[in-house]
């Protein structure tokens, strides 16, 4: 499937309240198509700036769903977070707007939606459905505003390598993402660091290590251990500002904002910590456990 | 609440108190009753100044001194946090000590990482036993900063909107032209729509006398309740344990509010999974909903508002 | 005042040695007409007679000069008695001591209200200070030897018999010196204040003081009482009716200074050592010129010591002492809570008057300090406005020093806005027209989780607190206040109408100076209108306090009042009628050494007749999300309740209380134990049909 004409010149936003009226089941099971011309009426474009832009996200998902079709769809999430992130630039405050992923999901790309979400037909289901959630939902669920928040909190400053290395364990999404203790950057890219060494490598493990920090986090305040550096609001505005000449490179990585980054010394600070909570965390499950 | 805690260390416990004594909009203070102590409300919006980039919040922290040093406690220090779930934003400052022992800082919250409303607390840590960074006590209750009020004074309640049913602007209300009043509990924020094409509506719920005024706004509360209630109910999810979770934001307010009305003999937590469960065997039917009413019912104060109304319309027809 | 007139000197010398103008006479070997010159001040002795009177008196060489005289000793003192009137009429008791319910803090404020009212015209501030002095043994004996205790006892013992009020407090005070062996004085000092100056019998401020009663010298236009009413509270502290004076004179009086000493006692009418009594009581010097008489004596240092009345330096002042102080209310009753109800009066009357802008000194200086037997057992406490009142304190300060605002923008801004005083004319003043005074009324945010927030009080020049008034019909949602209302020359004495609104105001004053309102005196003296004007005055800064404290910005949008308050999200609603469901009401635990917790649960049930199943969870606390649980190694039901084969508890029907424990399988833990909080629940057992 391709863009075509369809696609509208700018992103927008639609409600949720609207969203729903169309999130009909043949439409969760993929067999009638979106009414375009009905969803077209209940957006609110955005202004008129390059970064709001459609087309380049189009294709983007386009290139996406041509890259790992006839894969396992759940490794598209991480080339497409980073790109996807350093693509729609634009701060916290505007990406909790949930308008705004409803209006990917449901107006830009259901396509996507289905192709990344749908689950296999089995003889008990023969026409399966996607959940909802993935449509519009909370941000860890929603299919586009989970890769968009992975990349925000994993990224280390302009360095997107961490996402990549978070997005490729779906836990991440289903288990870390939806946690405070993320909100902490030495933190997550301490578990970075952990995935990394090959310790916490599939989703049990990374969910047992996400478990034991929060619990810890119940008595220790890590951000007190590993201060992390103040937000640059103005290095991540200039970044914003960019995104009119920036092109993103699908093969290399891009760049994120330069607003603030963690550095060695502070996930040394906390490793040994993380390494012990590890140590003691019970991981259920001993055998390798399939991603999702 | 925390009467069934255990502390595998000594801590102080949530026995600090936080007070914002100013508060800047890009340097610029703000009026003194756009912070209120008794709500621990900061209200941030200000029509004259739409667009501000930062709020500088000077905040002092008292904690109980005699018992902070008769502690087993080393190191301590006082952070204030200030974190917002919808933009999954937080920011924390480490405040200095002040020779009267208090601690001082200015908490800054950048606009661009927030969005509607943010929570203030305060956290004492320190190293026990040899265990760096522990929390050692906290601020009995936290402060709410409010990026969209005008005034500390506005209580976090479900949002009001007068508007024309007709109106073109508001296309989804455009097919309950002829209804007095609508609720909507989708998204973000819920709210409750008062038709101003309903004669008379907005002009008895604003002026009218008392009783009948009261009486109507019990009315419309009810339904109110009742419509978040169900749309919170759908937005409670299983964890992987197959307990329950609160749902985030408003739907969790609501269902706090509910619940112990509802299962009044079950905790929060098994009212929760009791509905649940209800939900998902399909047995939504007509106990639960008799209990629902009886909850939107005190929720709403329905017995004393129309109680009030009719004793007025009788003393009314008697003289 | 002049120095004394020789002859003035000389009469009052020879008077004091028993010494006749004859004598003399003979002993200098004059005649006895020039020594009656010398005395009516018609002539003055050569020099060489001055010496020869000096040698003769027994003065130091130089005396005559400087007009100076050894100070009486306590042998010469005496107590003269009043005898009852012969007309038989009988007064029991001091009707000014009973024009006031007083207690401790109406005493700290009467005694300083004078003393400020008789507060030297510079920059120092009136000192005062409180000493509570519980004397007892050799140090008793002596005190009471050298006010002649013997002469005066068996009066009080007389005058205790009386089977009314002033008759009890005598026997109580009597009973309580007797039994205990202890005696509590309190001494109330002032310095840089004017001293109890002027003759003794004639107007002025000593025969204010010591002989007259319900007599108000008003001095100052500020003037509150100047030991009026005031002074009556002195006496009713003592319970034995009996205060000793000290004063050290701003004006000589007989050329003379320092150590004016004077004693009086308070009694009912009494029969007593063969004669029938009035009841007061003076203890000093006899005047021969007025029979049994006694007068103020000029004392030694020796006796202002032994009476417990020596004075720091040369500052004038008045020191009373109360012998047998209580607190007339009974609420204090020993020297602690004396010793804060002092601080306590003194703080919340006169914290104004001791607040200065900064590089400056204060109006007052107060501090109040405790001894046993002169040795401090409560160190001497100045009392700072800034600990007692801190947040009128800054307010007034923001206001001495020109530093409040109109709007605030921090919470330690001090808002000033005015309160308009129409002053009608005095009715002496014929056809005058009314002035208009602004009073100022600061606001300030009070942050320190006072005893009573929100509250109103007012003041005029002196910076006594007035009156204390709340404030009703606040708007919704204010946060704490306190509210200092200043008027007339509290102002500014040049403020425009300063002066006419202190006298008014003064006027409004009822005695005890608590209140402005309609009093007889403002009606006699103000041309018509005065009562409402006050009237409107009181409501007026109540207005003004609520319109300060209104939000400055209009709610918007909020949609109506009735329906938004049925709508709150904030907070869990406390559910009604007490305990519905089990709780785990107590727990305590440890970690053992292979990182199990071992646990003990007190569980609290509502009443029912039926068992409850639960379940006991384990479960670890998080920073958010969901918390992970741990399973039980073993559990012990340990009261009201038994273990299910299902790993439930079974608690007892009808129980109210159970307990159990518990060992936490470790293998099960999220994370080490001591890394985290953990917390006990119950949880209901689902009776599934599967």
């Amino acid at each position: 499937m391709t863009a075509g004409s369809q696609t509208p010149y700018l992103l927008g936003l639609l409600s949720e309240r609207d969203a729903t009226r169309y999130l009909t089941t043949p439409v969760l099971q993929g067999v009638e198509r979106m009414p375009r011309l009905a969803l077209d009426k209940a957006c609110t474009p955005l202004d008129d700036e390059s970064r709001w832009e459609a087309g380049p996200v189009r294709e983007l998902i386009d290139e996406a769903m041509e890259r790992f079709d006839g894969e396992k769809t759940t490794q598209a999430d991480a080339w497409l977070a980073p790109r996807l992130h350093a693509m729609m630039r634009m701060n916290r405050r505007e990406a909790a707007d949930s308008r705004r992923w409803n209006f990917l999901a449901l107006r830009l790309a259901p396509d996507y939606v289905l192709w990344r979400n749908s689950p296999k037909a089995t003889k008990r289901n023969p026409v399966p459905q996607v959940n909802r959630a993935h449509f519009v939902g909370p941000y860890h669920k929603q299919t586009f505003s989970r890769l968009w928040w992975a990349a925000e909190l994993f990224r280390n400053g302009p360095d997107y390598g961490p996402v990549e290395v978070a997005c490729g364990n779906q836990e991440s999404f289903n288990t870390v993402l939806r946690l405070e203790i993320i909100y902490h950057q030495a933190t997550a890219q301490t578990m970075i660091k952990l995935m990394q060494e090959g310790a916490v490598r599939k989703g049990r493990p990374l969910n047992g290590l996400a478990k034991a920090i929060n619990s810890a986090g119940s008595t220790l305040l890590f951000d007190v251990l590993a201060p992390d550096p103040p937000w640059d609001g103005r290095a991540h505005d200039m970044w914003v500002k960019d995104a009119a000449s920036a092109f993103v490179q699908y093969d290399a990585l891009p760049e994120g904002p330069d607003d603030g980054s963690v550095t060695d010394r502070d996930v040394d600070a906390l490793l040994p910590l993380f390494r012990e909570l590890f140590a003691t965390a019970d991981i259920r499950g001993e055998k390798p456990a399939e991603s999702e | 609440m925390s009467r069934n805690r255990l502390f595998p260390y000594p801590v102080l416990g949530d026995v600090c108190t936080m007070q914002v004594s100013e508060v800047r909009l890009d340097g610029v203070p703000l009026t003194v009753d756009m912070a209120s102590d008794r709500n621990k409300m900061v209200a941030l919006h200000h029509t004259e100044r739409q667009g501000w980039e930062v709020a500088r919040l000077a905040v002092r922290v008292h904690a109980p001194l005699s018992d902070l040093e008769a502690g087993p406690w080393q190191d301590v220090t006082c952070v204030a946090i200030l974190s917002e779930r919808r933009t999954n934003a937080r920011t924390v400052t480490r405040l200095r000590r002040e020779p009267d022992g208090s601690w001082a800082g200015a908490v800054l919250l950048e606009r661009s990482r927030h969005l509607k409303r943010a929570d203030l607390s305060a956290h004492l840590v320190a190293t026990v036993e040899g265990v760096q960074g522990r929390m050692i006590g906290a601020t009995q209750a936290s402060w709410t900063v409010d990026l969209q009020a005008s005034s500390a004074d506005q209580p976090n309640t479900v949002e009001i909107v007068v508007v024309d049913f007709a109106d073109v602007a508001y296309p989804h209300l455009n097919g309950y032209k002829t209804d007095p009043w609508m609720v909507d509990a989708t998204g973000d924020e819920p709210t409750v729509y008062l038709n101003s094409r309903f004669d008379g509506l907005t002009k008895l719920l604003d002026s009218g006398e008392r009783a009948a005024r009261e009486n109507l706004s019990a009315q419309i509360a009810a339904d109110a309740w009742t419509a978040l209630f169900n749309a919170a109910v759908y937005a409670t999810d299983m964890s992987e344990e197959g307990r329950p979770e609160w749902p985030e934001g408003w739907r969790g307010s609501v269902m706090q509010k509910l619940l112990p009305d509802i299962f009044p003999e079950l905790s929060p937590e098994d009212g929760l999974l009791e509905l649940v469960s209800r939900r998902v065997d399909g047995e939504g039917g007509g106990e639960l909903q008799s209990a629902l009413m009886h909850a939107v019912t005190r929720q709403a104060a329905v017995p004393r508002r129309l109680g009030g109304f009719i004793r007025a319309t009788n003393r009314k027809e008697g003289s | 005042m002049d120095t004394e007139s020789f002859g003035d000197w000389l009469g009052r010398q020879l008077r004091r040695q028993g010494m006749s103008q004859a004598e003399l006479a003979t002993q200098i070997n004059v005649t006895r007409a020039a020594v009656s010159a010398w005395v009516t001040n018609r002539a003055e002795p050569q020099m060489n007679k001055i010496q020869l009177i000096e040698s003769v008196l027994g003065l130091s060489s130089g005396s005559v000069v400087s007009r100076q005289e050894p100070g009486t000793s306590a042998e010469a003192l005496t107590w003269y008695h009043r005898p009852a009137h012969d007309d038989g009429g009988r007064e029991f008791g001091n009707a000014a001591a009973f024009a006031f319910d007083s207690d401790l803090s109406v005493l700290a404020r009467e005694a300083t209200q004078n003393s400020m009212d008789e507060r030297l015209e510079n920059d120092e501030p009136v000192r005062v200070r409180h000493i509570l002095d519980e004397i007892e043994g050799e140090r008793l004996y002596d005190f009471l030897e050298a006010l002649r205790w013997n002469e005066i006892e068996p009066h009080v013992d007389a005058a205790a018999l009386a089977d009314n009020k002033v008759g009890r407090i005598l026997a109580d005070g009597l009973k309580g010196l007797r039994q205990t062996g202890r005696l509590l004085l309190l001494r109330i000092d002032d310095y840089n204040a004017a001293g109890l100056t002027g003759p003794d019998y004639d107007d002025g401020r000593f025969a204010a003081v010591t002989r007259r009663q319900l007599e108000s010298r008003k001095q100052g236009e500020g003037a509150g009482g100047s030991y009026g009413l005031g002074k009556a509270t002195f006496w009713a502290t003592s319970r034995l009716g009996f205060v000793l004076i000290n004063s050290t004179l701003s004006e000589p009086h007989q050329g003379r200074t320092a150590n004016r000493m004077f004693g009086r006692l308070e009694l009912p009418w009494h029969r007593a050592v063969g004669g029938e009594w009035s009841g007061p009581a003076w203890f000093g010097e006899p005047d021969p010129e007025r029979g049994n008489v006694t007068r103020s004596w000029w004392g030694d240092d020796e006796t202002a010591e032994r009476l417990l009345l020596k004075r720091d330096g040369s500052a004038p002042g008045t020191s009373f002492l109360i012998i047998g102080a209580h607190d007339p209310s009974g609420d204090a009753d020993d020297l602690e809570s004396m010793h804060e109800a002092l601080v306590k009066g003194l703080a919340s009357s006169f914290w104004a008057a001791m607040v200065a802008p900064s590089q400056q000194r204060p109006m007052l200086e107060a501090s109040v300090v405790a001894r046993r037997n002169g040795v401090v057992v409560i160190p001497e406490e100045r009392i700072d406005p800034d600990v007692h009142e801190p947040t009128r304190s800054r307010a007034l300060r923001a206001f001495l020093e020109g530093r409040t605002v109109s709007e605030p923008t921090t919470r330690d801004d001090v808002v000033q806005v005015s309160v308009p005083l129409q002053v009608p004319p005095l009715k002496s003043a014929g056809k005058a027209p009314a002035v208009t005074h602004d009073a100022v009324l600061l606001l300030a945010q009070d942050d320190t989780t006072p005893r009573r927030p929100s509250r109103l009080v007012c003041m005029r020049s002196s910076r006594m607190v007035v009156m204390d008034r709340g404030v009703p019909d606040l708007p919704i949602g204010v946060d704490p206040f306190q509210a200092v209302l200043l008027a007339g020359e509290a102002v500014g004495v040049d403020a425009p109408g300063a002066k006419e609104a202190e006298q008014f105001l003064r006027t409004a004053e009822p005695p005890e100076h608590n209140d402005w309102k309609r009093t007889d005196d403002l009606v006699t003296s103000y041309a018509r209108g005065a009562a409402s004007s006050i009237r409107n005055f009181r409501a007026a800064m109540l207005e003004e306090v609520r319109r300060a404290l209104r939000p400055s910005e209009q709610q918007n949008g909020d949609g109506p009042a009735s329906l938004t308050g049925l709508l709150d999200l904030g907070g869990s609603r406390s559910q009604g009628g007490g305990l519905r469901y089990p709780v785990v009401d107590d727990v305590e635990g440890n970690i053992d050494a292979d990182g199990a917790w071992h646990v003990r649960a007190e569980v609290r049930l509502p009443a029912k007749d039926d068992a409850w199943l639960l379940t006991p969870v384990l479960r670890f606390a998080t920073r958010s999300g969901p918390k992970p649980e741990a399973r039980w190694a073993q559990l012990v039901p340990e009261s009201h309740c038994e273990l299910t084969a299902e790993g439930a508890l079974l608690f007892a029907a009808g129980a109210r209380k159970a307990a159990f424990s518990g060992i936490s399988d470790v293998s099960s833990h999220p994370v080490a134990a001591r890394m985290a909080i953990a917390e006990i629940d119950l949880q209901h057992v689902k009776e599934s049909a599967e």
